[in-house]
C-alpha cells in the first residue's frame, strides 16, 4: 500500500476537504483566531501563509467545509531551499485545528496534505497527539534535546580577526549568494535577529531570538548556515551576545555535529517531526517554517 | 494461537465499527481495502486505540517505527502484518 492510494478513497457523505486558496485565506485565518488562538489576529495568521519563499505554492493548506462553513483545517507553508546544492521543496504543516464534532475528519485532512507529491513535509510545533498522528503517516521524530552553554567574554577572538556583524545592512554583503538569499528571505520578520560571524570569506549566518530559561535572558539560535563554522566561532558570538545582555546560547542538538565544551543538554521537549525519503533531521531547518513566519 | 485471515479481518472490522459508533458514525460499509485514516470514520485517538487493541488481542508487541499506514492502514494491511509477524 502506498500513500498515492489516498486519492482512491471512496466518496462518502461527509464534509468536503478543499485546498485553501488565496481567496479562502481570510476566512480560514478568522477560523484560526476564533478556534485555535485568539492571541493572533487573522492578519497575523495570514501573513505567515503569504511568505514568498521560492516555490509556486499549490495552496495554503487544506480545510474542511460543511454546508459552506469552515469546520477545520491545516495550514501549510511552502518553500524551496538549497540543500547540498540541490533545490528541495518543503511543505511545513502548521495550525491544525478541527472542531470537536468533526474530529474524525482530521486524518483525512492530514492525508490530503501529505499526499501531495514532490515535497518534504515538516511539523515543527506538533502537540503530542499531532506528533503521534503524523508518525502514523510515516513522519519521523527528531532529536528534541537542546544544547545550552554560557556566554562569556572572549577577548582573543577579535585578535584573531573574528568579527560579528549584526547590522542588517552589512550582513548580506559578507555572505555568499545562497546564504544572502536566506537572509533576504527572512529579513522582513521583525522578531528575528541576524548575525554574520567569522572572518572575511568565511562567515556563518546565524538566526536567533531572545529567549528566557528560568528567568535568565539568553539567545536561542534557530538556524546557522554552517554548523562547523558556527561552533568554530561560537565564542565570538557568545561575547557579542553577552555584551547585549544575553547570558547563554541555546541550540537544538540535532543542528550541531557535536556538543561544544562547557555545554549541557536539556531534554524533555516535544519532538518535531518530518517526512522525507532522502533528507535527515540535520537537514530540516527552522527557517522557512512557522517557527519563523509566526512570532512564536 | 491458530490465526485465520478471515477471522482476523472480521474481528478488526467489528472493532472499527465499534470505534466509529462511539463517535456516532456508521462504518458498516467499510471494505477491507479502505485506508482507515482516510475514511473519516476514525479520529486519531480511535486509530491509536485500534492499534493498542490489535496489539493486546493478538499478543504481539508493535514497535514504534512499525506503527504506520503501511502496516496498519487498512483491514487487509493489518491482517497481513499480523500474519507476517506470527509466521
Amino acid at each position: 500500500m502506498t500513500l498515492s492510494r489516498f486519492a482512491d478513497i471512496k466518496a462518502m457523505a461527509q464534509p468536503t476537504i478543499e485546498p485553501i486558496r488565496d481567496d479562502d485565506l481570510p476566512a480560514f485565518c478568522r477560523f484560526l483566531t476564533e478556534h485555535l488562538s485568539s492571541q493572533r489576529t487573522p492578519e497575523q495568521w495570514a501573513q505567515a501563509f503569504r511568505q514568498d519563499w521560492g516555490v509556486a505554492k499549490p495552496n495554503n493548506g487544506f480545510l474542511i467545509r460543511e454546508h459552506g462553513r469552515i469546520v477545520g483545517g491545516i495550514g501549510a507553508i511552502y518553500a524551496e531551499r538549497l540543500i547540498r546544492g540541490r533545490p528541495e521543496r518543503f511543505c511545513n504543516i502548521t495550525s491544525w485545528c478541527v472542531l470537536e464534532a468533526y474530529r474524525a475528519q482530521s486524518m483525512r485532512l492530514a492525508m490530503a496534505v501529505v499526499s501531495q507529491p514532490g515535497f518534504h513535509f515538516t511539523d515543527l510545533t506538533p502537540t503530542e497527539v499531532v506528533s503521534k498522528t503524523l508518525q502514523f503517516l510515516k513522519f519521523k521524530p527528531m532529536n528534541e534535546r537542546h544544547a545550552v552553554w554560557p556566554n562569556f567574554p572572549w577577548p582573543f577572538s577579535r585578535l584573531s580577526g573574528t568579527r560579528v556583524i549584526a547590522d542588517p545592512d552589512r550582513i548580506e554583503a559578507v555572505l555568499d549568494a545562497a546564504n544572502a538569499k536566506v537572509f533576504r528571505d527572512h529579513r522582513h520578520l521583525p522578531w528575528l535577529r541576524h548575525a554574520a560571524v567569522g572572518r572575511p570569506g568565511d562567515y556563518c549566518h546565524v538566526v536567533w531570538k531572545p529567549n528566557r530559561l528560568k528567568g535568565v535572558a539568553g539567545a536561542i539560535v534557530l538556524a546557522m548556515s554552517d554548523a562547523a563554522l558556527f561552533l568554530r566561532y561560537r565564542l565570538a558570538l557568545g561575547t557579542h551576545l553577552l555584551r547585549h545582555g544575553f547570558l547563554y546560547t541555546r541550540v537544538e542538538s540535532r543542528l550541531l555535529p557535536r556538543l561544544p565544551l562547557l555545554s549541557l543538554e536539556l531534554a524533555g521537549y516535544r519532538n518535531k517531526v518530518f517526512r522525507s525519503d532522502t533528507l535527515t533531521e540535520a537537514d530540516i531547518s527552522n527557517l522557512y517554517s512557522e517557527i519563523v513566519a509566526l512570532d512564536l | 494461537m491458530n490465526l485465520h485471515r478471515d477471522e482476523i479481518k472480521t474481528a478488526l472490522r467489528a472493532k472499527v465499527v465499534d470505534l466509529a459508533r462511539a463517535i456516532h458514525l456508521d462504518a458498516s460499509a467499510l471494505t477491507d481495502d479502505d485506508i482507515l485514516p482516510a475514511t473519516g470514520l476514525l479520529d486519531s485517538n480511535a486509530i491509536l486505540e485500534l492499534v493498542v487493541w490489535f496489539e493486546t488481542t493478538y499478543d504481539f508487541p508493535i514497535k514504534q517505527e512499525e506503527i504506520n499506514i503501511d502496516n496498519l492502514g487498512s483491514i487487509n494491511a493489518m491482517a497481513d502484518f499480523l500474519l507476517s509477524r506470527k509466521r
